[in-house]
């Protein structure tokens, strides 16, 4: 990179002494003669400036071009650089970079803290959080447990009240079943009663004669059997 | 016509002499001066708080601490911190210097191989000096590399120490010579642009902005050229100051 600057900075050096020229009025006091007049007279103008350009700088000192091979400056140079030097030398080791050190070591040292601690805290909240899985799962085995156990005893229950249920239901049955057996009995009986009743008044209205009630009660019976 | 060498002049603004040597005050040291105002004023800002949550000037001043200090773990090794000071001040007075001198009508005492030299030189002296006084003898084996069979040596060592002795030439002349290149080349596309207009009038007004468009471009070339020459310098600063703390064979 450096090469190609320098070739372009001489280029353009040799570029630049031809244009201040063009502007330049002709120096008349370079008194050679070209042929080729205006481009004659850039190429002296430019000779001119270059000369005057060197007699300014040859005027600081060493009589070289570049100021900076003049010698005539490079003491107060040195001796100001040297000054310069020290005092920022001093500056910074004493003072700046001692204390910007010190300030990004704190914050080092106080962001690995925190991170350490928030290391720390993790590791309490996942304990903590394994503990309460622990308590759910726990929770989850008695709820089922107690379930089941609730389930069993209502079933139970269930089949119990069920079974006496059945019993008792049976025996009023079993009872209402005799009832009605009864009453239908004493139903029949009344019902013999009544036709030998109705047969004896019938027997005595019609033949006229006294009848024994009992007698016809007696004889419905056999009747009845008969017909049985 | 602007002469673009004119830049480079040395001025005294307050001369005096001591002992028939002229120390005057220039217009060099003034941005010497400038510069140093400019690097303590910028650091005690940036330390000024000295805050845990820094603020954009702290920011800074720590990218550029962090920027030597890697540079000086990486090319010295952690023991070369006790250099750290030093390399930062190389650092920033040739940092500082490259960026000032991109303002207009500053004067950049980069530009002068006698600064430049001057702190090649002290490196290349410190080098010897805290070489020998650590490594004693074994200081010279630098010229002497590993694994060079004994008929090279005599080709070898020659080498070695010419490109020893270059390494201060080297290191001033190419600060230096960016630094006064790149300022010139400025200086003469300026020119250029004010040399058309005077040659061809309204036409050169138009013509004059080609070379001054080229001039913005070759401007934010210049300070990269001011950043990348000052990191050059000072990674070769560490490179040569890393002879101090191990010979490499």
């Amino acid at each position: 990179m450096t090469k190609v600057r320098h070739t372009l900075l001489w280029a353009v050096c040799i570029l630049l002494a031809r244009v201040p020229a063009a502007m330049a009025e002709p120096a008349p006091e370079h008194g050679e003669t070209d042929p080729m007049a205006a481009h004659g007279a850039a190429v002296d103008a430019a000779h001119a400036d270059a000369a005057h350009g060197a007699a300014d700088a040859a005027h600081g000192g060493g009589g070289v071009g570049l100021p900076q091979f003049d010698p005539s400056s490079f003491a107060s140079q040195v001796f100001w650089l040297a000054i310069m030097f020290v005092v920022l030398y001093a500056f910074f080791s004493k003072k700046a970079l001692p204390d910007l050190g010190a300030v990004m070591k704190k914050r080092d040292a106080h962001v690995r803290g925190a991170l350490e601690s928030a290391k720390r805290q993790k590791e309490v909240a996942e304990g903590l959080q394994a503990e309460y899985e622990r308590d759910i799962e726990n929770a989850r085995l008695e709820a089922t447990g107690a379930f089941t156990a609730a389930e069993k005893a209502i079933k139970e229950k269930a089949d119990a009240g069920y079974k006496a249920f059945q019993q008792s239901a049976a025996k009023q049955i079993e009872k209402t079943e005799a009832e009605i057996e009864k009453a239908k009995a004493a139903a029949m009986e009344d019902m013999h009663s009544l036709a030998a009743e109705i047969a004896s008044q019938a027997a005595e209205k019609i033949i006229g004669v006294e009848t024994d009630l009992d007698q016809a009660k007696t004889l419905v019976r056999s009747l009845k059997a008969k017909a049985a | 016509m602007a002469d673009p060498i004119h830049q480079f002049i040395i001025e005294p603004i307050v001369p005096f002499h001591v002992a028939g040597i002229d120390l005057s005050y220039t217009n060099s040291s003034l941005w010497m001066t400038i510069s140093v105002l400019t690097s303590v004023t910028f650091m005690t800002l940036a330390t000024w708080k000295k805050a845990m949550v820094p603020g954009r000037i702290q920011v800074a001043a720590e990218m550029m601490y962090g920027f030597i200090a890697n540079m000086i773990r990486e090319n010295i090794g952690s023991r070369g911190m006790e250099y750290f000071p030093l390399v930062f001040t190389v650092f920033m007075i040739v940092f500082i210097g490259n960026m000032l001198g991109m303002i207009p009508w500053s004067f950049t005492y980069t530009s002068h191989l006698i600064v430049t030299a001057a702190l090649a030189l002290m490196i290349f002296f410190m080098v010897i000096i805290i070489g020998i006084y650590r490594h004693g003898m074994h200081f010279f084996h630098l010229f002497l590399p590993p694994g060079v069979p004994a008929w090279l040596l005599p080709l070898i060592i020659p080498i070695e120490i010419v490109s020893f002795l270059a390494r201060p030439i080297t290191l001033s002349v190419r600060l230096f010579a960016n630094m006064m290149a790149g300022h010139l080349v400025l200086k003469v596309f300026a020119g250029f642009s004010v040399a058309m207009i005077a040659a061809f009038g309204t036409a050169g007004l138009f013509m004059g902005i080609v070379p001054t468009l080229f001039n913005v471009a070759l401007i934010t070339f210049e300070f990269l050229i001011a950043f990348l020459q000052a990191y050059v310098f000072t990674i070769l600063t560490c490179i040569y100051l890393k002879d101090t703390i191990e010979i490499g064979h």
